[in-house]
């Protein structure tokens, strides 16, 4: 087993009690091993409390919004005159501001609109492979995405392949011609590729940037159905701010 | 019953935020209405259920915890009872406990303080992009294999993952050494 294997399989507690005194007797005697064991370690530990945070401040937003509700109940229940025409106009305040501070279409177009990275075919450095499905991966992956159009054109047209078609898609949004984009984008839509809510996803940002907020939603609720687990968070986040 | 009970864990340990919510919503009051009798306020109780919530999660989905001869419930009790004491001793109070009405097990909490190395890896891991949150999480903190990741994600095959993952964490230590 690789280092790293054996060091994934000790921190989450995978290795039979004779493994695991194997690999602490290897550990304090190995540094290269300790320091990988370091490393892994930190990371580990970083990333559950980024994710520690995260997850406290959503049961704190379940709490608010419970309390909400609530007092919403309590307030009713009071019969005074007063009191309604005070949570009138708070809540004409509420409304109010809330109409302000929303973002519109285009401002969640911006804040969740990233270039979706090369997950087909992984470029190595020193890469001497010449055909123009690499090129085009290189060119993709240092955004010359003209380029990587052009070397996507020819590979398509030597052996025809969606998922390559896809990433042709998303250089053309990278490069904002929306519409080619959007064009491509629906017709891959109904053949087979590895990136089914990929293709559900941007088409929603790309309805966000045109301001079609209903089209936006459908496109997020079918994204939804897929259960993919791709987006999942961002998904709750963008609907929310999109059906308030 | 203790089929939902298996059906709810499974989701916990694949890392299902819905089912995260659900438990949250569940047990809040039961947990609630018991602790009132360790005398403490109310917003404390409340800061000690949520944290309790983060870190039965964060145990099913980093351990893979597999309850079978006791349940959620339990479980979360047992952090939740653990956590009350803690407060307690650090607040310098120790009520004689009260007769047990309710089952907890015993759960060792993990009290491993953050270093400032981890501390500063966590402030820059929220400004790699997504797919690298992603990628690095599934393999550092969910402890999936490369194999099992290919089969839970669009990657293509091993070799995609393992030099996306490397160039997510290049990416992080490069931000590190020179943020923005």
């Amino acid at each position: 087993m690789e280092n790293e294997q054996l060091i994934q399989q000790y921190l989450h507690d995978r290795l039979s009690p004779e493994e695991r005194a194997n690999f602490e007797n290897q550990l304090s005697k190995d540094t290269v091993l300790k320091e990988q064991y370091d490393e892994y370690q930190n990371l580990k530990q970083a990333i559950k409390e980024s994710e520690r945070i995260e997850l406290k401040s959503s049961l704190v937003a379940i709490e608010k919004t419970e309390q909400e509700d609530t007092q919403e109940i309590s307030f009713t229940r009071r019969y005074s005159y007063i009191y309604a025409a005070a949570a009138i106009i708070i809540a004409a305040i509420i409304v109010f501001q809330f109409l302000e501070k929303e973002p519109s279409p285009q401002d969640l177009y911006a804040s969740y609109y990233e270039p979706y990275p090369n997950t087909l075919q992984p470029v190595v450095r020193g890469d001497s492979r010449d055909d123009s499905v690499s090129k085009g991966f290189i060119a993709y992956e240092s955004a010359a995405y003209d380029q990587a159009i052009s070397f996507f054109d020819a590979a398509l047209s030597k052996t025809y392949d969606p998922n390559i078609a896809f990433y042709k898609a998303m250089s053309l949004l990278n490069l904002k011609k929306t519409e080619d984009a959007l064009t491509l984008i629906t017709k891959l839509k109904k053949e087979e590729t590895n990136y089914r809510p990929q293709l559900y996803w941007y088409s929603a940002l790309i309805a966000l940037d045109m301001k079609k907020r209903e089209e936006a939603i459908s496109q997020l609720d079918s994204l939804s159905i897929l259960k993919s687990g791709f987006k999942d968070r961002t998904l709750i986040k963008i609907k929310d701010q999109l059906t308030n | 019953m203790k089929n939902d009970d298996a059906l709810l864990q499974q989701r916990l340990r694949n890392d299902d935020k819905i089912a995260l919510g659900e438990v949250y919503t569940e047990y809040r009051e039961q947990f609630l209405n018991f602790a009132v009798r360790y005398h403490l306020d109310k917003d404390v109780l409340m800061d000690i259920y949520q944290d309790s919530v983060v870190a039965m999660y964060q145990n099913f989905v980093e351990k893979q915890v597999n309850l079978t001869s006791s349940n959620i419930k339990t479980y979360l009790y047992g952090i939740g009872k653990n956590k009350i004491f803690n407060t307690l001793k650090a607040k310098g109070k120790m009520y004689p406990l009260p007769e047990e009405t309710f089952q907890a097990e015993e759960v060792v909490l993990d009290t491993t303080e953050i270093t400032a190395e981890q501390q500063l890896l966590a402030k820059h891991f929220n400004k790699i992009s997504e797919s690298c949150q992603e990628i690095l999480k599934m393999y550092y903190y969910r402890g999936l294999t490369v194999k099992e990741m290919v089969s839970l994600s669009h990657y293509k095959d091993e070799n995609t993952v393992k030099s996306h993952k490397s160039r997510c964490l290049k990416r992080l230590k490069e931000l590190i050494i020179s943020p923005n």
